[in-house]
């Protein structure tokens, strides 16, 4: 059995001439939450539309759970081990929540009548509302009901709590996290939410133009990066050339503001040999680590 | 559930298409008898098909692909139906086997109410007469049918009616007006090589009919495989 759960190796994709994957690689392991970020239009929905067999790569290979999602036969199969919910969270209008799970249940040999039972009562859905009739939110969390209660052993999320405000994302994160920790399904999501992906996430690609800038376990990379801020008595020196591993370097007025992905003790020890400073490190917040990559590019 | 679900979804077209239908084959109908084979009687059969034909494929087909077709449209639920463990394959067949299925009942019944309120073809054909005519009538409407889902597959919304339309109505111009040889004449199975006229079945023309239908159907499909969403 593979210890992926989902592998993409150099994936490319345009879209009339524009590049909207480059080369874009992903590992996945099972029983992960893996978020998945990037600014709009990063590749972040392109990569999942992959992913699911809604889309093909121009070139470069994609298996999930050592499967081709894009072939029609093993995709079908495929499928009925991965719950989905897509960024355009629409459900057939003209059925009541009760008749969509009831029209769902059957092609999921693993349906959970539990999980169903208790999402109902958690997300408070009342099972004779139209789909129509429901708010945003209620249909964000049908949609969730719909993709966990399959049974998945991979749940795939674009943007799960667009939209939602921040009690109903707060409910469904939560859910979320039980979810992994109880079955160890694999939770694999894009969001914008930043500090919702520092709660549940214990691994994290970030992409932009197409490419991953930087990947791996969470905890990792906040013990990784570093802020080092350097504040010069007598004003910045114009010349100064830092050691290797000072990856972002921001000048604001008598400070320089470091982020150091590695070589961090020398970044600090050649700081503190020049004239009139004084030399702080701060740990870095997974916003901030986002912020600054995108300033940067 | 793929056909309950896509019941669910073309059930109000239909009853829509088959008030239209079942309207205009009254209000056309021509209450004097009228001899065996003759225009009159073939196009009281066969306007309404085609009718029904026209409207399934041009506004039917939208709802009968079932959010399969290249236009997202008003169907942001496709996601949710690509992301069921079914093939493609599956959900194409299921819904094109319902729009011919949706399509032969509104032809049954509207013929069955043409036989009923109009003396003049219980006098003129006998109910074997219009079986046959039904049965090679099905085959033509059936090719209008695969068309619409033809273009369903890789022209958006309002271009696929308009396709369709111009196609069908451009073909039944070119027939009218361009004088077919005599050799070509058993393919006009809706007028001059019509069960009514001849009392026979024009085999061959149905069987191109339907390799024309299946070859439309297997095109479709294949775009419908390869489509990204």
């Amino acid at each position: 059995m593979t210890e992926c759960a989902i592998e993409a190796v150099a994936l490319r994709k345009s879209f009339k001439g524009h590049e909207a994957l480059c080369g874009l690689n992903l590992t996945v392991p099972r029983g992960s939450v893996f978020g998945f970020l990037g600014r709009n239009g990063a590749g972040k929905t392109t990569t999942i539309k992959i992913l699911m067999g809604l889309a093909k790569a121009d070139h470069g290979a994609t298996r999930i759970f050592g499967i081709s999602p894009g072939d029609d036969n093993s995709g079908a199969l495929l499928r009925r081990r991965i719950g989905f919910v897509p960024e355009d969270k629409e459900l057939y209008p003209y059925m009541t929540v009760e008749e969509i799970i009831r029209f769902s249940r059957p092609f999921f040999p693993q349906w959970r009548d539990d999980l169903e039972r208790r999402y109902i009562k958690t997300f408070d859905l009342p099972p004779k509302k139209k789909i129509p009739d429901l708010s945003k939110g209620m249909r964000s969390k049908l949609m969730m009901l719909l993709a966990i209660a399959r049974g998945s052993e991979l749940l795939i999320l674009d943007e799960p709590t667009d939209g939602l405000d921040p009690v109903v994302a707060e409910e469904v994160l939560r859910e979320l996290i039980v979810l992994a920790a109880s079955d160890g399904t694999t939770i694999f999501f894009s969001s914008h939410q930043l500090a919702e992906v520092e709660q549940i996430a214990d691994r994290i690609t970030i992409i932009d133009q197409g490419r991953s800038i930087i990947s791996g376990e969470l905890e990792d990379l906040k013990r990784q990066y570093q802020r080092i801020k350097v504040v010069f008595a007598d004003g910045i020196p114009a010349d100064i050339r830092w050691a290797q591993g000072a990856d972002r370097i921001r000048n604001e007025g008598r400070m320089v503001s470091i982020l150091s992905g590695r070589n961090s003790e020398e970044i600090m020890a050649q700081a503190r040999a020049l004239p009139g400073t004084s030399v702080d490190t701060h740990p870095v917040t997974l916003r901030e680590l986002f912020l600054e990559l995108m300033r940067a590019d | 559930m793929l056909w309950k679900k896509g019941w669910y979804e073309t059930r109000i077209r239909l009853l829509f298409v088959l008030a239209v239908v079942v309207v205009i084959a009254v209000l056309t109908m021509d209450p004097a008898p009228a001899a065996a084979g003759s225009g009159p009687l073939v196009g009281a059969t066969t306007i309404p098909a085609m009718l029904a034909a026209l409207l399934l494929a041009g506004a039917g087909v939208k709802t009968q692909l079932g959010g399969l077709q290249r236009s997202k449209g008003l169907h942001g639920s496709m996601y949710y139906t690509l992301s069921l463990p079914v093939k493609r394959t599956r959900l194409f067949n299921v819904r094109v086997s319902l729009g011919l299925a949706e399509t032969a009942g509104i032809l049954v019944l509207t013929w069955s109410a043409l036989w009923l309120v109009n003396p003049a073809i219980r006098l003129s054909a006998t109910p074997f007469d219009m079986f046959k005519q039904g049965v090679v009538t099905f085959f033509c409407v059936t090719v209008v049918y695969s068309l619409g889902v033809f273009f369903a597959a890789f022209l958006d919304d309002v271009y696929q009616h308009w396709a369709t339309i111009f196609t069908v109505v451009g073909t039944f111009v070119i027939l009218n007006r361009v004088p077919l040889p005599a050799s070509m004449h058993a393919f006009l199975v809706l007028s001059l090589a019509s069960p009514l006229n001849t009392h026979t079945m024009p085999w061959i023309a149905m069987a191109v009919l339907l390799g024309l239908s299946g070859m439309l159907l297997l095109i479709a499909l294949k775009i419908v495989r390869s489509l990204e969403y």
